[in-house]
């Protein structure tokens, strides 16, 4: 392998951020919430009474003018695509369409749906740390080779989608607990420390997605588990071997791969004699790539 | 005022005043229209027209444009175009890391709007589970923001000069931390910003860093560029940059990021996406 593949940014290179060019501005209540493909966006004219086409955006229609009727009606035009195999993998939970963390939504939308009109998610993952002496190690999740998405690549312990209707720390005490067997008294510990956000091209659509991380101490002795078939294995890594990792192989999911450049740079384990640095940290920043209005 | 006008404050420049300033063809900084007018009047220097300041062609190498570039910045600085020549030099660069392409009086740089690069360093203590931070006062003859709460160190990154390097020296001169404690430092993050501030643009990357500083240390300034130093607790610390601007402008950012990296700052903070993403200004 060559010593320019070795660096912290191939994560970049095997994920680049998506090219937009190509897509159409999802307009709802005259604000840029997403992008959609040509192609799909074809597939939408045909429910005039729910979505019209410009020339260069879907707009939802604005006589739907109140979250409840543009939530009811994108989900009948849904239903109707999935039927005819449109929209794969239905979850039957609800994400908040909006442009930042928080927000009112402007409409809900099926999951599943959310890569193909390119919006933006929101999700949290959690650093399991334990200390070491000075130093720390972090527990790593390899993916069971009977999931859907990604089999068998490296993840964090504990991380998920962030649903419409649930508090960030319920949230947070619901994955620790679903994903890695931790009880709430000790996900209560956890710390957000950073934000981290991609927009990339994935199998199912559009990734746009906004991270929260949190760190968590875990005691020497806590062992993870995992009760929903979803692991295969936990294991304790040193953190340059992390680092090493992340600069050999692409084992890893993009958005754990994320969190754990974030958790490199924020514990100084890389730092400013790496000649990536600034890129790496301009790359954990990205802006969403909406237009304000 | 609050959390997120700091950002704003520093992410504020207007590049329609700025023309780019090309050395070799490509983008190293940015000049105001009125002062292009200025750098027209040395043709055999700069190539000026309503788009793009050239630095020509013949000057190919360090040496040649350092000199040819420093005579006119003595020039203009002497015309009382820019004020509080330093002494010391910056190094003009397109990428960090990468051989400068020529060297520049500090005082000059924000005329030329090339990138700077310094080291900001958050000196804490750790009481159980909380975190407090030194915080310095700014003496008040300082020619930028005098009298300004600042970082426990900070300075600019001078021509020839490693990251670490610069930090242990800073270290030193502005609160007497040895360097073997200075040593412990972790970097933790980067920062960039560009604001107009005085007329001039501020083109600049902040490498941060953590140091965990024993209890019983007492910061003592040596430079006399800080009058005084105060251990604050974290919420006093968010209460003052929420208030007002009695932080320096660019060190508002660092403790922004501090506060969030720390978990003090989280994400349920109506602002919080705006403020992680606005540490960071994209080409």
């Amino acid at each position: 392998m060559s010593a320019a593949s070795s660096g912290l940014l191939r994560l970049f290179r095997r994920c680049p951020p998506a090219n937009l060019a190509p897509y159409r501005h999802f307009i709802v209540a005259d604000r840029h919430v997403g992008w959609v493909d040509p192609d799909f966006a074809r597939v939408l004219a045909e429910f005039p009474a729910v979505f019209y086409l410009t020339d260069r955006a879907v707009h939802l229609h604005d006589r739907l003018d109140h979250v409840e009727d543009r939530s009811a009606a994108v989900a009948d035009v849904l239903a109707k695509l999935h039927e005819r195999g449109h929209v794969p993998g239905w979850r039957g939970e609800l994400y908040p369409v909006n442009r930042r963390f928080g927000e009112a939504p402007l409409l809900l939308m099926e999951r599943a749906a959310t890569p193909m009109f390119g919006l933006q998610t929101y999700g949290i993952n959690v650093n399991g740390l334990v200390r070491d002496g000075d130093r720390w190690k972090v527990w790593i999740a390899r993916r069971a080779m009977t999931k859907h998405v990604d089999p068998g690549m490296l993840d964090l312990i504990v991380g998920g989608g962030v649903p419409h209707g649930i508090a960030l720390a319920d949230n947070l005490l619901k994955e620790c607990a679903e994903e890695a067997c931790i009880g709430p008294t000790l996900a209560e510990r956890a710390r957000p420390v950073s934000m981290t956000t991609m927009a990339i091209d994935a199998a199912e659509g559009l990734r746009i997605g906004v991270q929260f991380n949190y760190d968590l101490e875990l005691p020497t002795d806590f062992q993870p588990r995992n009760d929903d078939g979803e692991v295969a294995e936990f294991q304790l890594w040193s953190l340059p071997q992390l680092e090493e990792n992340l600069r050999r192989a692409d084992d890893f999911m993009f958005d754990a791969a994320l969190a754990k450049l974030d958790l490199l740079v924020r514990f100084g384990i890389v730092g400013p004699e790496d000649p990536d640095y600034l890129d790496l940290v301009a790359q954990l920043r990205r802006p969403a790539p909406f237009v304000r209005t | 005022m609050s959390l997120i006008d700091h950002i704003h404050r520093c992410q504020s420049a207007d590049m329609r005043r700025f023309l780019p300033w090309l050395i070799g063809g490509e983008a190293t900084g940015w000049v105001r229209r009125d002062v292009a007018a200025r750098l027209d009047k040395y043709p055999t220097v700069f190539a000026c027209d309503d788009r793009v300041v050239r630095l020509r062609d013949h000057l190919a190498t360090f040496d040649h444009r350092s000199a040819a570039v420093g005579d006119v910045a003595r020039d203009l600085y002497e015309a009382g175009v820019f004020a509080g020549w330093r002494n010391e030099w910056f190094p003009v660069l397109r990428r960090f890391g990468a051989a400068p392409l020529m060297r520049l009086e500090r005082a000059a740089v924000p005329m030329f709007g090339t990138h700077a690069y310094g080291v900001h360093m958050n000196g804490y203590v750790r009481e159980g589970n909380r975190l407090k931070l030194w915080i310095g006062k700014r003496a008040d003859d300082r020619p930028i923001e005098p009298g300004k709460l600042d970082h426990l160190v900070a300075g600019g990154i001078p021509l020839g000069m490693g990251v670490m390097e610069c930090l242990t020296k800073e270290c030193e001169e502005e609160a007497s931390i040895p360097a073997a404690l200075a040593a412990r430092a972790k970097p933790a993050g980067a920062i960039r910003y560009r604001m107009e501030h005085q007329g001039w643009l501020r083109n600049d990357t902040m490498f941060v860093y953590d140091l965990e500083l024993p209890a019983d240390f007492k910061p003592v300034n040596s430079d006399g560029e800080i009058a005084s130093f105060r251990l604050m607790e974290l919420g006093e610390v968010e209460e003052i940059l929420a208030a007002g601007e009695a932080f320096k402008f660019n060190v508002a950012l660092v403790l922004i990021d501090f506060l969030i990296r720390h978990g003090h700052i989280r994400p349920e903070h109506p602002d919080y996406s705006d403020l992680a993403l606005g540490l960071w200004r994209h080409e």
